[in-house]
Order: C-alpha cells, then sequence, then structure tokens
C-alpha cells in the first residue's frame, strides 16, 4: 500500500500519531490558500485551525477512494467562505486590519484585487469537471510530477499532459470571461 | 516549429516536464509567434496565479502541538458527555459476532455441562479514552477483577449476561493510542468460537462489514429476525445484521468447513446473544 495512504487509513481510524503527519504535510498549503483568501495573518490561523479540527473530526467519513487534498481544501474553502459571508463589510474592515496587522507592503485597494483574484480564481477551479480539478490539485497542493500523477491516479503520463492542458485550457477560458484582460 | 506543438509545449514547459533541448526551440518560436507568445503569456499568468494561490506560508512555531492540544481537550469534553448515561446510550452500538464451528459441532443445540467447556467466544468494546499516552495491556480472570481494576473515569460498561454453556476466562484490558478495548474472553468447546464486538460510539467504517439488513421493530423488545444468510465460497462466511432504532448489530459466521446441519439452532443462538444485548443497553438508558 503507498505510504500515504498508508497514513490516511490509520488516521481515519483515529490513530492521532497519523493525524499529526497529515497535520504537518498540509498544514502550510492550507494556512497559504486561506491566507490568500483572506490576507489577514490572525484570522487566516485560526480558519487553519478550524479546518484542521474539522478534519479530525470529520476523517472517518473520507473514502479512501476519493483525492485527499481535494477534500482537504474543500473544506478550508468551506470554512474560508463561511467565514467571508458571516461578515458583511468583511472587505473593509479586512483592509483595515491588513494595514495594522500584517506586514504586507501592498496597498490596501492591492490587497483587496489579490484577495479578490484568489476568490474568484479558487472558485473557477472548484467548477471544474472533476477529472481536471484533481489534476489542478495534485499538481499545485502535492507538487507531484507526471511520473508521479500517472502513477496516483493509474493512468497513462500523456493522459496527465493531455488533462492538465485542458484544465489549464478551460480555466484561461473562465478567466478571460469573467473580466476581460485581468491579472491572473 | 508547428503552433501546435509549441503549445503543448508551454504546457509541458510551465510543469518543468520539457526537455531541455526543445526548450531553446519553444522560445525561438514564441519570440516570432504572437499568437504562441500571447498563449504563452496567459499560461504563464495562470500557472504563477495558482502557485501563488497554493503556496506554503510558514506557521509561527508550535502552532502544531497547540492544534494537537486543542483536538486532545476537544475529544475530553466529548468524553466526559459521551459518560452521561442517557447521552451514552443513544450511540448506534455496532455488534460484530463471529462464530466459527467445527464440522462435528454443528447444529449441536444441547448445553454443554461444565467438564464439555471448550468453546471460546470473546466481547470486544472499542472507545476512544481520555488516557491519550498510556498504553497498557492487563489481564483478568474475570469481569469483576477486571472492572475493580480498571480506571472509573472510562466508564466501561461490560455485557453482563453469559449465553448458556458459556464461561469466562479471561478479561483483556487493552490502552493503546488513545483507544481502549475490552476483551471477554468465553470458553465453550474447543471447535465454536462466537465473537461479539460492539463499538460505541460507532466508527462503523472501520468495520467493513457488507451484509444485508433486517429490522427489529422496537428495541430490546422484539427478539427480531435475522436477515438473510449469505456464504462466501472461499471461507463458508455467513453474514447478517440486525438494524434497530438505536443500535446496528452486525453478527458474521465464520465456518472451517460447510456446515451440515441445520441454521436454525445458529440462528436462534445468535438471535438471543444480540437481543440480550440490545435489552442489557436498554437497561442502562433506562438507568
Amino acid at each position: 500500500m503507498e505510504q500515504s495512504r498508508k497514513i490516511l487509513v490509520k488516521a481515519r481510524k483515529g490513530d492521532k500519531k497519523a493525524f499529526e503527519e497529515l497535520l504537518l504535510k498540509y498544514d502550510k498549503k492550507v494556512y497559504g490558500y486561506i491566507f490568500s483568501l483572506i490576507h489577514n495573518q490572525e484570522t487566516a490561523l485560526d480558519l487553519t485551525q478550524d479546518t484542521f479540527i474539522k478534519v479530525f473530526e470529520k476523517l472517518y467519513t473520507f473514502d479512501l477512494e476519493k483525492n485527499f487534498s481535494t477534500w482537504l481544501f474543500t473544506i478550508a474553502k468551506n470554512n474560508t467562505f463561511n467565514y467571508l459571508k458571516k461578515q458583511k463589510k468583511a472587505m473593509e474592515i479586512y483592509t483595515k486590519e491588513e494595514t495594522s496587522i500584517t506586514a504586507d507592503n501592498n496597498n490596501p485597494s492591492q490587497i483587496y484585487e489579490k484577495k479578490e483574484e484568489a476568490k474568484e480564481l479558487y472558485s473557477i477551479i472548484d467548477k471544474l469537471p472533476k477529472k481536471y480539478k484533481v489534476l489542478i490539485y495534485l499538481k499545485y497542493i502535492e507538487r507531484l510530477n507526471y511520473d508521479q500523477i500517472s502513477e496516483k491516479l493509474n493512468i497513462p503520463v500523456s493522459t496527465v499532459e493531455s488533462r492538465l492542458y485542458s484544465a489549464r485550457q478551460r480555466l484561461v477560458k473562465k478567466i478571460n470571461s469573467y473580466k476581460s484582460g485581468g491579472d491572473f | 516549429m508547428k503552433c501546435y506543438y509549441a503549445q503543448k509545449y508551454i504546457n509541458l514547459y510551465l510543469d518543468g516536464e520539457l526537455k531541455s533541448e526543445k526548450i531553446d526551440e519553444l522560445m525561438e518560436h514564441i519570440e516570432q509567434c504572437e499568437e504562441c507568445r500571447e498563449k504563452y503569456m496567459q499560461m504563464n499568468k495562470l500557472h504563477n496565479s495558482l502557485e501563488r494561490l497554493f503556496t506554503e506560508k510558514e506557521l509561527p512555531l508550535g502552532f502544531e502541538q497547540q492544534l494537537l492540544n486543542k483536538i486532545d481537550k476537544e475529544q475530553v469534553k466529548e468524553n466526559k458527555i459521551w459518560n452521561i448515561p442517557m447521552i451514552r446510550n443513544s450511540f448506534v452500538a455496532t455488534i460484530l459476532i463471529g462464530l466459527i464451528f467445527g464440522t462435528f459441532l454443528i447444529g449441536t443445540n444441547k448445553v454443554p455441562n461444565s467438564t464439555k467447556l471448550k468453546t471460546s467466544m470473546s466481547v470486544r468494546e472499542i472507545r476512544n479514552g481520555p488516557c491519550e499516552l498510556v498504553n497498557m495491556h492487563k489481564e483478568f480472570n474475570s469481569i469483576e477483577e477486571a472492572e475493580k481494576a480498571i480506571p472509573s473515569i472510562l466508564n466501561i460498561k461490560f455485557p453482563k449476561y453469559i449465553p448458556n454453556g458459556y464461561a469466562v476466562n479471561k478479561v483483556i484490558y487493552d490502552i493503546n493510542k488513545g483507544k481502549y478495548m475490552v476483551t471477554i474472553n468465553y470458553i465453550n468447546t474447543p471447535d465454536k468460537v462466537l465473537t461479539i464486538i460492539y463499538t460505541d460510539p460507532a466508527p462503523k467504517q472501520s468495520l467493513d462489514i457488507k451484509s444485508s439488513h433486517a429490522k427489529i421493530s422496537e428495541a430490546g423488545k422484539s427478539d427480531g429476525e435475522l436477515a438473510s444468510i449469505s456464504k462466501k465460497s472461499s471461507e463458508v462466511t455467513k453474514e447478517v445484521k440486525f438494524t434497530t432504532s438505536n443500535y446496528d448489530l452486525t453478527i458474521l459466521l465464520k465456518y472451517n468447513s460447510e456446515p451440515q446441519a441445520s441454521e436454525i439452532n445458529d440462528k436462534d443462538e445468535l438471535n438471543k446473544i444480540a437481543n440480550s444485548i440490545i435489552r442489557e443497553k436498554n437497561n442502562d438508558k433506562i438507568k
């Protein structure tokens, strides 16, 4: 059995050590992702923590045949988007906070644009057909090369290549339809 | 280079999969071809955005430990709530009963006398416990002895009934990686093995059992009926599952060879055991 799958199997049964391994593998990625949507260090840390607590609680429901990072980032996304929805004037508040809390040298409007871009991009990825979405996750979150993806999904390398190509084509097309000439 | 290949190569180049000799070719083409240059710019922007979106960000020192501590605290809290009888008894218990019979005993419905105590039966209870860091393995000669020795905080309820003809052999108590398990071993005859496992709260996924279902109209009152018994040719396995309003009860029978005698006796025996557990759990609830 593949090592990462073994860890997942154990963690799913409540093994804390295995869960810790998952945490160490993914927490910086999840934090980076949430930060790109929030641009507030304190809030992003809280949401990262909440995400992993939810993951720990729900891990027993995870289908081992599915891709873990897709599942994990869906929880992170839902958590973050729910948080954003709850904040009626979130953007203004965040913008004020950012100038005081974060060490981000960009001005508030730049930060706002970045956050909006990240949100839009993630929404677009989320709407991709599953077979393309998995490829994007394995490439950009798991950082796997074509051979590794091919092995993991049990598909030929040529299919990995063509699907990633199609996934990007679709993303570019969607982005262009969202805003003409946007800075994605 | 044709544009078709150039666009294919752009993809490979961004993924670091393009061979070095092709990179020069691609760059040369991009310089000359406006359409491919535009394509490259778009793909490169997208690639950078994706990289940014999923870039790892350094976490403050101690973040992981803090998070794990928080999870531990949450678990202890849950266990405290779990220990309130009314709540504890509203769980869904999953019971797995495995019976392994020797062919010569199949169909034997006689209650063996004390000199024939040879069959074994195990009852297990697995639950998340608050003892996260302690690993322990202890064996006792009786349930009473185990109950005295096991910390009361764990609030383990042993099944009190003992099926006819069985006697307690030993009680094994384990804590391992935050989970504790109690195994009660009963003896009857050497070739007939009955295992009952019930888990609460039920991580049902860990019990990889596929079986048919049977409804018991009211938990604890009806004797219920076992669902149809299926056989797997290799292991001669019978699987049965009860579903009640409060409990899932899965019963697994294993024969070491093709059973020859009537299955009715097995059904009756399992039925009684299953309903004894349900009744016992319901009594806990009433208390």
